[in-house]
């Protein structure tokens, strides 16, 4: 495992990689969905609570873990939105508790002049806070003390309670970790790209000659570098997953095992890539010029930026030869249905696409000095 | 015999890098591979090394055909490339650690030997240091280092000195002597007849793919050197003069031109003493008197018709 020691440590030397591996993706996630200001006083949200109940209460403090929560009367909404002094109001009428315990569609309405990055996190807030409270008093059949009860603690495991019980429904949450998962298989592509070009980096350092005279076997470099790409590249998934999640607040799908297997599948096409890339050019300048031709059309006709269907069917028809694409569904079919296998299909199509890449970054020359 | 190449040839396209070479080293030797830009020597030590295939030929290696147990014999050779072949982004140390381990050295051992080779190679100093702020010669001696702390049989170095400075490489040549008296062979590349002069003990010289001669240093200068050339300044020159000594057995030609006089005669046929008596009697003085030495350039010049300098 020397080659493989050696290479991880040059990569983690560079403090470049670094911010590949675990800064890049979660700010671009932050930035193009606007989340992460949670807690802080950027987002300021008003409340009008004409309930004044227990429920209210806790909406209020639900609010104010992602916003600034300013209490108002309905008839300072429009002056103060107006004044850009809010975001977003929310207007809890009289009987919004009474509405949540009799299992019906509460009182509630929200006010915004646009919705924006910053309010629409917020409403979806309020919105699963709201249904899950709705579920938990059918549960609780009338008991206030059984229900508050199971609030508090539904508050407290948030994720996971609602994940059992709005499975898959909300559009807008799974939307957002698809639209997460695009961002982080762009800063895969990436990062796959800037390790594997350390095999480029090697040859014109003259380095890969000289280890290619010591004992060690051409295969075992190979495979020794592929498992250091590939373990970089788990790494940096799983910190995004933790970071979504723990973070911003980011709902990855109900079963986000399977969801960290799809994207592991695609760390392992984008080390192939990354392979066949190092193999066919000839010097990092080369590598990086064609990487960077490459991987953004790969992502954009792939959904990873914006959602496919929104593209004309040509380019749809042109991204089914990307394995980016086939990613993207498979992450869909995961976050929606929650199953692995859901996505059997698109794994295989990934796979082959590695296999291929695999297969043109093995082509070589007969002699190892060109 | 540690290495024996027989036969080698390598084409590339229409062009023969190495054509038809045949040379033997034996254990404990330094053997001098002295040849101009584009003789083939790298493309040779490739093939020794297993980057390069060959076209026709056979290689043993410590008695071992090299197509039989490559790694074996990659275990007990340590090549340092012409083009210098560090990490910049490992410390000296990290470097030689490197590669040390790739021979399998670990632990004590290991670290031992890496210091060892960092100060074999006098950056014992700058063991922590990165070498992208070191100097050329420092940067040689740590691509020398990395070759040399898993303490192979068989060194092979590919033009080491190739644009330092004098300390360093007078250093260099320095650990070269030390590592063969250590017990190391050494296949030594250059293309500086000064150097291959002064530390091997036998120099093949190679030109355009082949060998064209090899042996000690004065083996290969006696070989070309029939003759030697005695050039004298004097107080006066007349025809007798050079009469007298065009008749001496063993002088091929005698001319003087104003005071200065050209004799040229069979090697050491001890004629200086008979030509400064003849001198003498004519009642001339010598001013200055000097005997044209055979050098390795001198050897290159007259087998292949062109200078190593020039090339070089
Ligand atoms: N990969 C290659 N493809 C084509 N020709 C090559 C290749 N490598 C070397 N040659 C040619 O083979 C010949 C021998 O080259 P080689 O590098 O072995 O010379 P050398 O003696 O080491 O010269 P130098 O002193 O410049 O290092 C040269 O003419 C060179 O152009
Ligand atoms: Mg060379």
């Amino acid at each position: 495992m020397i080659i493989l020691q050696n290479r991880l440590k040059r990569l983690l030397r560079s403090k470049l990689t670094l911010m590949l591996i675990l800064a890049l993706p979660p700010l671009m996630i932050s930035l193009i969905f606007g989340l992460g200001q949670s807690g802080s006083a950027a987002v300021f949200v008003g409340l009008v609570d004409q309930d004044r109940t227990e429920m209210t209460q806790q909406l209020e403090e639900v609010l104010g873990e992602h916003a600034s929560v300013k209490k108002l009367e309905e008839a300072d909404v429009q002056g103060e939105m107006a004044a850009g002094r809010i975001e977003l109001a929310l207007v809890a009428e009289a009987g919004f508790s009474e509405d949540i315990f009799g299992g019906r569609e509460p009182r509630i309405y929200s006010i915004s002049i646009q919705d924006s990055n910053l309010s629409i996190p917020l409403r979806m807030t309020a919105e699963s806070f709201i249904r899950a409270a709705r579920n938990l008093a059918v549960a609780a059949e009338g008991d206030e003390d059984v229900f508050y009860r199971s609030l508090v603690e539904y508050r407290q495991g948030a994720l996971q309670l609602e994940v059992s019980q709005t499975s898959g429904a909300d559009r807008n949450l799974s939307d957002l970790a698809i639209g997460s998962m695009g961002i982080l298989g762009l800063n895969m592509l990436f990062l796959a790209l800037h390790a594997t070009m350390h095999i480029l980096k090697d040859r014109e350092n003259r380095t890969f000659y000289r280890v290619m005279t010591s004992p060690l076997p051409q295969w075992s470099y190979m495979l020794q570098s592929i498992l250091c790409f590939l373990s970089v590249l788990l790494v940096q998934i799983a910190g995004v997953f933790l970071i979504s999640r723990h973070w911003l607040d980011i709902y990855l799908g109900n079963n986000v095992k399977a969801l960290f297997g799809v994207m592991a599948v695609f760390a392992v096409v984008c080390v192939a890539f990354g392979i066949a890339v190092a193999a066919l050019t000839k010097s990092t300048r080369q590598a990086g010029t064609t990487a960077s031709l490459l991987v953004t059309p790969m992502a954009m006709l792939g959904g990873m930026l914006w959602p496919r269907e929104i593209m004309p069917e040509v380019l749809q028809r042109i991204g089914l030869f990307l394995p980016t694409t086939w990613m993207m569904k498979a992450a869909s079919k995961v976050v929606e249905s929650g199953r692995f296998l859901e996505a059997g299909w698109e794994i295989a199509i990934l796979l082959l696409f590695a296999l291929v890449f695999f297969l043109l970054g093995s082509w070589r020359r007969a002699d190892l000095v060109a | 015999m540690l290495l024996e190449l027989d036969n080698l040839v390598k084409r590339y396209e229409n062009h023969l890098a190495v054509d038809h070479l045949s040379l033997n080293v034996r254990e404990g030797e330094i053997m001098g591979l002295l040849g101009p830009n584009g003789a083939g020597k790298t493309t040779t030590l490739n093939i020794i090394t297993g980057l390069t295939g060959m076209d026709h030929g056979t290689i043993r290696v410590f008695g071992i055909d090299i197509g039989s147990n490559g790694q074996e014999i990659k275990q007990d050779i340590g090549l340092v490339p012409q083009e210098i072949a560090i990490f910049d982004d490992l410390t000296a140390k990290e470097n030689v650690t490197f590669f040390g381990k790739l021979y399998g050295l670990r632990g004590a051992l290991l670290k031992e030997r890496t210091r060892e080779a960092l100060d074999f190679v006098g950056l014992g100093s700058r063991a922590g240091q990165f070498p992208r702020n070191f100097s050329g010669g420092m940067k040689r001696r740590l691509n020398i280092a990395c070759a040399i702390s898993h303490k192979p049989r068989l060194i092979i170095m590919d033009e080491p000195t190739v644009g330092i400075d004098p300390q360093s490489r007078n250093h260099i040549l320095e650990s070269v002597r030390t590592l063969q008296r250590e017990g190391s062979t050494i296949l030594y590349t250059s293309h500086y007849m000064e150097e291959v002069d002064e530390i091997c003990t036998r120099i093949a010289i190679m030109d355009q793919g082949r060998i064209i001669a090899q042996g000690t240093s004065e083996e290969l200068k006696t070989m070309i050197s029939s003759e030697e050339k005695i050039e004298m300044t004097l107080s006066e020159i007349n025809y007798t003069l050079v009469d007298e000594i065009k008749k001496l057995e063993g002088v091929l030609e005698c001319h003087g031109e104003e005071r200065k006089l050209t004799v040229l005669a069979r090697k050491d046929s001890g004629l200086i003493g008979q030509i400064s008596l003849i001198i003498g009697h004519s009642g001339s003085e010598i001013y200055s008197l000097q005997v044209d030495k055979v050098t390795l350039e001198s050897v290159f010049l007259t087998l292949t018709g062109k200078s190593l300098r020039d090339t070089g």
